[in-house]
């Protein structure tokens, strides 16, 4: 097992054989300074032959330009070009050595961290957390092993172990973590043992081993390209093949004191810019939008005297990228941001995220989801399923508003006929993921065959931007499969498909897909990219405090004091690396434009980095000034439509006017005459266009819904026996059964489970009633008619001649046995039991519905003739007030509620659906974006807006 | 130079209103550092992320400012009493700050407590990479546990309990009531332990035997001649038969006995009487007890399993709110020494400066206490709080006042200071603030409450301003009275929205401050005020859909959720987006059902800001321009939501009907909840809604605890006055003590809003009710006595006002009020509408790119060729059940090791040492060696790997292994290595060159059809080798040939 130091502080390297600096100068992109030296020192006769040497540079976007220079040069030069091995700094180790075992891939170093944590002692753990995962949480565990991982990553990198932190904090004052740290210590020993047990290492011990052993070596001549940051075991590893090596350093010669012995920064000699920034190259705005906008004014000065190859934005915050992007698109220019869409935005991720949520249990919800992937939509029809599917389960959610699916269907087949075959399709397709619980490799050929049979419908076309992303995204995931499957039996976990699934989406969530090429774009790179970027223009955003340079005090593990006692990555070294990667901008000749905002995306205040105040104390001051006079932060400002133009002066969005329809108005529904006197142009989308609203996100029962329920309920009752009976007990046992049943057929065993609340609600309701309805038997009252409409040619009113036939139902009436008397009832279960005069006319004089006066008519189509009174039943929320609410109109009142009706379909007739009535009816929400009602502000005019259907 | 910062008395500010609490702890921060406290030893909070932001803002800059100007410099020596302070200490200092910018603690407690939470994560229990949780994220995994939680539930658990909270009623709405209850209860949940909630002690009560005797005993009691009271006791007994025990309590002959009282109907209660009824009172109140105590259980109860599902899903998504963190802190405090913390901080605190402590919640104090008491004890920190118990408007939130009063008693030796002078404020403001508050003990309208007026009162002391140059007016006027059927809320809030209308055109560009106290008001005044052509807007904005344009969006949207959504579909089909769109027929649901598809395709793949971008692009030309800045705000936010797109376009439009954004174009007139207002100041401040109880909404559940900053002991469902006197006396006093404070809020949000004005206030109430007899107990009745007396009001009247009603014209020009306050708290200061410049000045133009493209070219390497143009998913990724790749890996570098073969082949040795760098399976690579070997066997395979096989000498045949390469071909770079190339040589120019690739596919060698298709399918790799070759050795395609090497066939095929 490979040896780690003990503790020293500041170890300097200092071998026997020492590197060679080359200081290049940095009054040109690095880049091209990097190519000269190459091709001054490599190029031979007919041909640049670096087919001996490797180039590291600091990351990968420096590697793959410096490439592109180098075929540019050859080009140019009309010479063949036999490229270097060109690679990232963090790679060349491993170009060093020959591992004497495989190394270990992430997950089962995760799994190696789960097993030494579940084995550790109370002692170990007690030290470490208060609160370990739910046994059954594997990704909980994997996340605390990622983070033990992370920490062993950094120290060993640095040639140090956990007990290392223990000796050097020994030497600091008040720290009081040696416990702690010799618990990680222990876990530290037995994730080592557990690799060792499997053959296994990670990188980390691979060469610490080779290092200690004195193995590097190499048959290349390695060029460091501004690699000014390395860590303790790149440095002892270069250090043994310090022949070979080069270091290139771009500064003049004159700053040689700035760097060390293998061309890193000396961190205290970095603390500031080498020379100040102008005035001018500095911008600070308010938001990240801003930031966007600061660019595109900063490429407009340009004059379009440079073309987008010649530009480069640096985004050292990321989460400024997609309002680049935006403000991009909204100029008609085009920017491409190289790290690409995060692989969770890929269909692949959906498809997997929305199966697991399905496989968790079959829900209603997990379904009209993965309904809606749209690969998964084609895959439908793929399997011959035709029609409108997605509209069927809408109104099947609405009508019955289930929560969980079971493949019982409610109501009749030819009605859900296509859910039966797209639940059964969909059941099949990850059938093969349900089931009990495997070791997870197990699992990923299901996986793999779900994301085959859906996304694999045909061929790919890797030019295609959307199916190269799916294409990528598959390969990713099956990259961590194969993960999955690589991993040793016995830490291998046993999981059911939906975790094994989220064990794959949480391995990929944070990949990207990178973004194809786009030459005609202007590039957005992150900041680590930006110090060796060779643009002749350079916009930078992100300037801020805590971004550039980043800086970390507080921390679980390794706050900045103990990192600065151990010698590793601590603020020093953050800074005087953004200090340098900035003066080596700064330096290069070229145009340089820095941003910085005041406040983050989230809202965060934000200050301007302190590289820009660099300067000596004079310029500080007045730069302060000029940056701190908060005058223009916290304005909300437009954002910048760029190219946009609105093209009216005046909104040209209007409620579109009534189309012209040629329909003759046969009937109407007695309950339609309220909504045309609340709004005759909502009543035309409702009644005449047959509009409605259609969602799946109602929790519970509505108005409407309740409503039915209840008249359901009460017109069996209405029509059975018991109808007659005066006994409260046989009525409620009657009604209890009734309801029962009721429920039953229309929600079945799963509905949401507030349903089953709401329904006690009501059955609560229909208990005192049954006590109401007993003693009103007593009193002689009978039920006459139940639920009975005639037909609309025998319920008519006469309209200036022209007869209009009304439809309705009756919801009872009743007939006193002793006196004659007879009653028109409606059932009204809305929360407040309104009277029949409050609901139908406003002050006592305007109708503004006509339902129990037009009645009359409808009891007349029922052949009843004479007086009828009028009334309501009220199930409302209080109970104690169930009862009946007489309305007390006149013979001329009633007339007058008539004549309305007749102006109303007069209207109706002439085609007045305009204008809409402002402010809108309480019911009118469904149609509330055609008729533009959120202009006004949200508020809704009127009571709760409760309503319910009358059958 | 240098002082002790010791020298600085820890210190208590009490700022009322106005008065620059945050220029005070800009003034402390900027003593400390000038009297060289290290800068990260400071740490300063306040409780808005802007307030932090503009407290640093204003360090730096007046630094910044003294060390440059020398009258600047004369200010901060006054205000920080350091008249020794000078240019070069300034400059020194201000290096020092910048050079420290990383260091400097200035942030919202809520911030600082995420910072420690973060660094002690395992400590507290917390997910590695945990969240704070974003509202709508919050709003969701609420939903799901309460769903979850009535899933489990029995129905008639939750009925019952429903029916507890709900007095009984069977309301149909359920969703709604268990989340308000789980949202309003859920942090006194949080800060109660569970002996709390059994605090109330229960009573014994009778056995049905015993008590079916006592009933019987009271109905025999002889009682006193009087019909009346016969009746009361058959009703009392009725009662108690049917179980309404309240009801027996709270009426009758019990209610006297309880109250003490010796007669009923002027008849004397007889001890025979007493005797009778006292068992059965004692029984009620037992019964009555105990279903109070009940349903407090019940309560927490519900509560406790909501928590479990709300906590299982907060851990699952690795997410928490800002109050869990302090919470487990709090928990936790006293469990990691400070030393530990300050450790893990990397922050030796030793200055604390805290911004509003009013608003500082006991929880939050539980977490501060333990620095706050070191401090103090340190001779050489400085401890400093600033607040406003006048403005402690967050009680209902977890903020109780009484903190800033408590830690007197708590912290030794602190001093403490008042401020008074408002740096805001007009004359004839201020005037008003102190007719209000200077009397409010005597004014009518407290009615029952003086108790908690004169604690509140306390408090006050009279204000004066600094700013008496400023004109400024005051009204009270009256509404009209509501007519029948009409709301008075309603008709004032009416009348208010004209006055404010009438107001904004009299006074242009000054800012209008409409505050009122519940939300739906917001709603119903920014509706009239548009109707009447009047921009205001909701402080935070408002949602988009006040655009028609998005409005039309969002409709499109929904199509894309429900094709069968017919509404949506004719809004879309009667649009400008018909056309572009190709759906102009609503009723055609074959198109519907295809547009809807698509959109769902779109969204998938391009996003929700690409795709409602292009949207926006078709929709332009019909946009007036505040259409068009709402659509581009919209594209902002779909591209803020894209990285948590679900599959539910449903979810983005909700979220837009719920997310408020501003809008720039009308900040005129801005309404707002007295809440929103707070930190903010305004020319104008209209109140239009003064009418409501001063006692405010009856709450839930009550609490008590010992002292303010102390845990909760007693939790009580609320009761009602009647039946509260049967509760023990500590019970009684803790209903008391609830209600107190309810009125204290409710003067504190009068004193909030009336103090938010700079010039003017106008102040809207109702008229008298014809019926009136006292003057309401609320805080226009307060305002009406203080400023007319208390005698009725007559409709739209106006019964006071003072000062200059035409101050608009003739004060400074708007804008001024701004600059001249930076003492004060900053907002909405008076600034004139912000119209930001609509288009760039230039617009962003680009040279046209050269022919070829320089740079960002695209990469390609010849395997990825294989196979053509069109890619074969399940070939890609399938599993083929073997071992291929790594078998693929291993063989390939052991090909790489073999030069030519006539010279020494590679050992086993070596070879096993390198199979081992990618596998540990021994078997395996047995197999793998065993597979090699007999390749090497191979007739056809050892010909391509010797160099007889070439017609050259040694001398002129140059073999590269893995040969690295790049080319440029047309916009892209072509590059990759070659397995194997060979290249003969005439002198020193290129011959001719072989490519060789090793393909370790398993084909049976006799299956020429198998064999063709793996040539074809490899065949663009090969051509690729073979091109990149040709350029690199300058040599023609037909002097190349290259070779594919199925080594387990031992086939050799040429492409
Ligand atoms: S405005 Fe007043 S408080 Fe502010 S610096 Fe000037 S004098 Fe001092």
């Amino acid at each position: 097992m490979p040896s780690f130091s003990t503790w020293k502080p500041c170890a300097t390297n200092g071998g026997p054989m020492s590197i060679e600096r080359v200081f290049l100068g940095w009054d040109r992109p690095a880049l091209s300074l990097a190519v000269d030296y190459l091709v001054e020192r490599f190029a031979a006769g007919e041909s640049l032959d670096l087919s001996k040497v490797i180039v590291a540079v600091p990351g990968g976007r420096a590697g793959r330009r410096l490439l592109e220079r180098l075929v540019e040069w050859a080009e140019t030069n009309g010479q063949p070009l036999f490229p270097p091995r060109i690679i990232t700094v963090g790679r060349l180790p491993e170009l060093l050595y020959t591992a004497k075992r495989p190394f270990a891939d992430p997950l089962t170093q995760q799994l190696a961290w789960v097993e030494a944590l579940r084995r550790a002692g109370s002692e170990t753990l007690d030290q470490l957390t208060a609160q370990l995962p739910d046994d059954e949480d594997l990704a909980a565990w994997l996340a605390l092993g990622e983070m033990l991982g992370r920490l062993h990553r950094e120290l060993a990198s640095e040639k140090m172990n956990f007990q290392t932190v223990v000796d050097c904090g020994s030497r600091i004052r008040g720290f009081q973590e040696q416990a702690r740290w010799t618990a990680l210590a222990r876990l530290q020993g037995d994730y080592l043992a557990v690799l060792d047990r499997l053959g296994l290492w990670d990188v980390q011990s691979a060469r610490l081993y080779a290092v200690d052993q004195g193995e590097c070596r190499v048959d290349q001549t390695i060029v460091l390209a501004g690699t000014v940051d390395l860590n303790r075991l790149q440095r002892m590893m270069l250090d043994q093949v310090a022949e070979q090596t080069t270091a290139l350093v771009f500064a003049p010669e004159s700053m040689a004191e700035r760097f060390d012995d293998l061309g890193c920064l000396r961190p205290e000699a970095w603390q500031e810019l080498p020379s100040p920034l102008d005035d001018e190259q500095i911008e600070v705005v308010d938001t990240a939008a801003q930031q966007a906008e600061a660019v595109l004014r900063a490429i407009a000065s340009l004059g379009g005297r440079r073309a987008a190859d010649e530009i480069t934005v640096g985004v050292p915050d990321e989460r400024i990228v997609p309002h680049l992007l935006q403000q991009f698109r909204q100029c008609e220019l085009s920017a491409r941001h190289g790290v690409g869409e995060p692989l969770s935005r890929s269909g692949p991720y959906r498809l997997l995220a929305a199966a697991a949520d399905y496989l968790e249990g079959p829900r209603f919800a997990s379904l009209a989801a993965l309904a809606r992937h749209p690969a998964v939509g084609q895959w439908i029809e793929r399997q011959g399923i035709v029609g409108d599917w997605l509209t069927e389960l809408d109104c099947y959610r609405a009508d019955h508003l289930p929560h969980r699916i079971d493949g019982n269907w409610l109501g009749t087949i030819d009605k859900t006929g296509v859910l039966h075959t797209v639940h059964e399709a969909v059941e099949q397709l990850l059938r093969p993921l349900g089931g009990a619980r495997q070791p997870l490799a197990a699992w990923s050929p299901a996986i793999v065959d779900l994301l085959v049979a859906v996304h694999g419908g045909g061929p790919l076309r890797p030019d295609d931007p959307a199916e190269r992303e799916i294409l990528s995204a598959c390969e990713k995931i099956r990259a961590v499969l194969d993960e999955h499957r690589a991993v040793d039996a016995s830490l291998a976990p046993e999981v059911n498909g939906a975790d094994a699934v989220r064990l794959v989406l949480r391995a990929v969530a944070s990949e990207t897909i990178a973004a194809p090429a786009e030459p005609g774009s202007v590039e957005l790179l992150g900041w680590l990219e930006l110090a060796l970027d060779d643009a002749p223009v350079l916009i930078v955003t992100g300037m801020n405090e805590g971004i550039v340079p980043a800086s970390l005090d507080a921390d679980l593990f390794l706050p900045n004091q103990i990192r600065r006692a151990l010698g590793i990555e601590d603020n020093l070294r953050r800074c005087a690396r953004d200090a340098y990667a900035l003066g080596l901008l700064a330096a290069s000749g070229r145009r340089l434009k820095l941003i910085a905002g005041r406040r983050s995306p989230e809202g965060d205040p934000l200050l301007p980095s302190r590289l820009l105040l660099s300067g000596d104390v004079e310029t500080t001051a007045r730069r302060v000034r000029r940056l701190f006079d908060g005058g223009d932060a916290g304005r909300v400002r437009a954002i910048l439509p760029g190219r946009l133009v609105a093209g009216q002066t005046d909104s040209a969005f209007d409620v579109p006017r009534p189309l012209e329809r040629d329909e003759r108005l046969e009937s109407m529904r007695v309950t339609e005459f309220r909504d045309y006197l609340a709004c005759p142009y909502r009543y035309y989308l409702r009644h005449r266009l047959r509009l409605a609203g259609l969602a799946d996100r109602a929790e519970e029962l509505d108005g409407a819904a309740f409503g039915s329920l209840a008249h359901e309920v009460l017109g069996q009752f209405g029509a059975s026996a018991v109808a007659e009976s005066t006994d409260a007990a046989e009525i409620g046992a009657f009604l209890d059964a009734a309801f029962a049943r009721v429920l039953g057929h229309i929600y079945g065993s799963w509905p949401l489970a507030s349903i089953r609340i709401q329904a006690e609600q009501l059955r609560l309701r229909l208990a005192q009633f049954a006590r109401w309805q007993a003693d009103r038997a007593e009193r002689g009252w009978r039920i006459e008619h139940v639920e009975e409409g005639p037909s609309p040619d025998v319920a008519i009113l006469d309209v200036d001649g022209e007869p209009i036939g009304l439809r309705g139902r009756i919801d009872r009436i009743d007939v006193n046995g002793a006196t004659g008397e007879r009653i028109i009832l409606d059932y009204k279960t809305s929360d407040t039991a309104k009277t029949p005069e409050q609901t139908h006319r406003e002050k006592r004089s305007r109708w503004i519905d006509l339902q129990l006066p037009l009645y009359r008519h409808l009891a007349r189509g029922l052949g009843i003739e004479g007086p009828v009174a009028l009334g309501y039943i009220a199930l409302p929320k209080d109970v104690a007030k169930v009862g009946l609410l007489r309305a007390e109109w006149s013979a001329e009142e009633l007339e007058n509620a008539d004549e309305t009706a007749r102006q109303v379909v007069r209207d109706i007739r002439a085609g007045k659906f305009w204008p809409p009535t402002d402010p809108p009816p309480p019911f009118a929400e469904e149609f509330s974006a055609i008729c533009q009602d959120g202009q006004f502000g949200s508020w809704l005019g009127g009571d709760d807006g409760e309503e319910e259907e009358a059958p | 130079m240098t002082r002790q910062p010791h020298a600085l008395p820890d210190l208590v500010i009490r700022a009322s209103a106005g008065t620059g609490k945050t220029f005070q702890l800009s003034n402390r921060f900027l003593r400390l550092a000038l009297d060289g406290a290290p800068l990260d030893t400071i740490l300063a909070t306040t409780f808005t992320r802007k307030a932090a932001g503009e407290i640093l803002d204003r360090v730096l800059f007046r630094l910044a400012e003294a060390a440059l100007e020398p009258d600047k410099l004369d200010d901060l020596a006054r205000h920080l009493e350091r008249p020794d302070v000078d240019r070069t200490r300034c400059l020194a200092v201000l290096q020092t700050m910048v050079r420290q910018l990383h260091r400097l603690r200035v942030g919202t407690l809520d911030s600082v407590f995420v910072q420690i939470a973060r660094s002690f994560s395992l400590e507290l229990g917390l997910p590695p990479g945990w969240q704070i949780c974003d509202e709508p994220t919050d709003r969701r995994l609420r939903t799901e546990a309460i769903r979850e939680m009535l899933e489990n539930e029995s129905a008639d658990d939750t009925l019952r309990l429903m029916h507890l909270l709900g007095k009984g009623e069977a309301a149909r709405s359920v969703t709604k009531q268990v989340f308000d209850l789980a949202g309003d209860l859920y942090q006194v949940y949080t800060e109660s332990p569970p002996e709390a909630w059994e605090a109330l002690p229960r009573r014994k009560s009778l056995a049905p035997k015993e008590l079916a005797e006592a009933l019987g005993v009271l109905g025999e009691v002889e009682l006193p001649n009087d019909n009346r009271i016969a009746k009361a006791r058959e009703k009392d007994v009725a009662h108690a038969e049917a179980e309404q025990w309240e009801t027996f309590l709270s009426g009758g002959v019990p209610k006297q006995i309880c109250a003490g009282a010796t007669t009923y109907y002027k008849k004397e209660i007889t001890a025979q009487m007493t005797a009778a009824y006292e068992p059965v009172i004692a029984h009620a109140k037992a019964q009555v007890i105990g279903s109070i105590a009940n349903q407090t259980q019940a309560t927490r109860d519900m509560l406790a399993r909501f928590e479990k599902a709300y906590v299982r899903r907060q851990a699952m998504h690795r997410v928490i709110r800002f109050d869990d963190v302090t919470r487990r802190l709090g928990e936790a405090s006293g469990a990691h020494s400070i030393e530990q913390v300050v450790y893990r901080l990397d922050a030796h605190l030793a200055h604390l400066l805290l911004d509003e402590f009013q608003d500082t919640s006991p929880a939050q104090w539980r977490v501060l206490r333990p620095f706050a008491e070191r401090i103090v004890e340190e001779p050489d920190n400085t401890f400093f709080c600033v607040g406003d118990v006048k403005q402690a408007i967050y009680g209902w939130r977890g903020g109780v006042a009484e903190i800033i009063e408590a830690i007197t008693d708590q912290l030794k030796s602190l001093e403490k200071a008042e401020l008074n002078e408002s740096f805001r404020s007009s004359p004839v403001v201020i005037d008003v603030v102190n007719r209000v508050f200077g009397r409010l003990v005597d004014n009518d309208a407290i009615g029952r409450d003086r108790e908690a007026a004169a604690a509140w009162a306390a408090r006050f002391r009279p204000h004066s301003t600094a700013r008496k140059d400023l004109s400024g007016y005051a009204k009270l006027e009256s509404a009209p009275l509501a007519g029948e059927g009409e709301k008075q809320n309603d008709v004032t809030l009416d009348f208010a929205a004209r006055r404010i209308a009438e107001l904004h055109a009299a006074a242009p560009g000054r800012s209008i401050g409409v505050l009122v106290r519940r939300n739906a008001s917001v709603a119903r005044l920014i509706y009239q005020l548009r109707r009447q052509g009047v921009l205001a807007s909701e402080e935070g904005g408002n949602p988009l859909t006040d655009s028609p344009a998005v409005e039309l969006v969002l409709s499109l949207l929904r199509v894309a959720d429900h094709p069968g959504d017919t509404a949506s579909r004719f809004h879309v089909a009667q649009s400008p987006l018909a056309k572009p769109l190709a759906f102009s027929r609503f009723d055609d649901d074959e198109a519907a059902r295809r547009l809807s598809a698509e959109l769902r395709r779109r969204l998938a793949i391009d996003g929700y800001g690409v795709t409602i971008h292009d949207w926006t692009r078709l929709l332009a030309p019909h946009c007036d321009p505040r259409d068009l800045s709402r659509l581009v705000q919209l594209v902002e936010m779909a591209h803020g939501y894209d990285p948590r797109a679900t599959l539910r376009a449903d979810d983005f439009v909700e979220l837009v009907e719920q997310q408020r954004v501003e809008d720039p174009s009308s900040a005129e007139v801005r309404v707002m909840t007295i809440h929103q207002a707070k930190g903010l100041q305004f020319d104008v401040v209209v109140l239009p809604e003064l009418d409501y109880g001063l006692v405010g909404q009856l709450p839930q559940l009550v609490v008590g605890r010992a002292g303010p900053t102390e845990p909760v002991e007693r939790v009580c469902r609320y009761v009602g006055e009647k039946v509260r006197p049967i509760l023990p006396r500590d019970f009684i006093a803790m209903f008391e003590k609830d209600r107190r404070q309810r009125v204290e809020e409710s003067l504190c949000l009068l004193y909030v809003s009336l103090t938010r004005a700079v010039h003017a206030l106008h102040l809207i109430i109702a008229p008298s009710k014809s019926n009136e007899r006292n003057v309401p107990a609320t805080p226009g009745g307060i305002l009406r006595v203080a400023l007319a007396g208390p005698g009725p009001i007559e409709p739209e009247a106006v019964v006071f006002d003072e000062g200059d009603p035409g101050w608009a014209g003739k004060a400074v020009a708007p804008g001024a009020t701004a600059g001249l306050s930076s003492g004060a708290s900053a907002g909405a200061e008076g600034d004139s509408p912000i119209f930001a410049s609509q288009t760039l000045e230039q617009s962003p133009v680009l040279a046209k790119p050269s022919d070829r493209a320089r740079r960002g070219l695209d990469r390609r390497s010849p395997s990825q060729l294989e196979g053509g143009p069109r890619v074969d998913l399940a070939a890609k990724i399938r599993f083929d059940g073997s071992d291929a790749r790594r078998r693929g890996t291993v063989l390939h570098a052991w090909f790489e090791q073999i030069g030519w073969l006539e010279d020494a082949p590679p050992a086993d040795d070596q070879l096993r040492e390198i199979a081992r760098q990618h596998t540990g399976d021994a078997e395996a690579v047995d197999r793998w060696m065993a597979d090699f070997h007999a390749a090497l066997r191979r007739a056809e395979t050892r010909a391509v790997l010797s160099r007889s096989a070439y017609d050259r000498s040694e001398a002129q045949l140059r073999l590269w292994r893995e040969r690295p390469f790049a080319i440029r071909q047309d916009d892209a770079i072509l590059s990759g290595t070659i397995d194997r190339l060979v290249v003969s040589f005439d002198g020193k120019t290129p011959a001719t060159a072989d490519v060789l690739d090793f393909k370790t596919d398993r084909v049976p060698a006799d299956d020429r059809a198998a064999i063709d298709a793996r040539v074809a399918f490899y065949r663009p790799q090969m051509e690729a080798y073979a091109r990149a070759v040709a350029t690199m050795f300058r040599l023609p395609t037909e002097r190349i040939s290259a070779r594919l090497v199925f080594v387990e066939p031992g086939v050799v095929r040429a492409v």
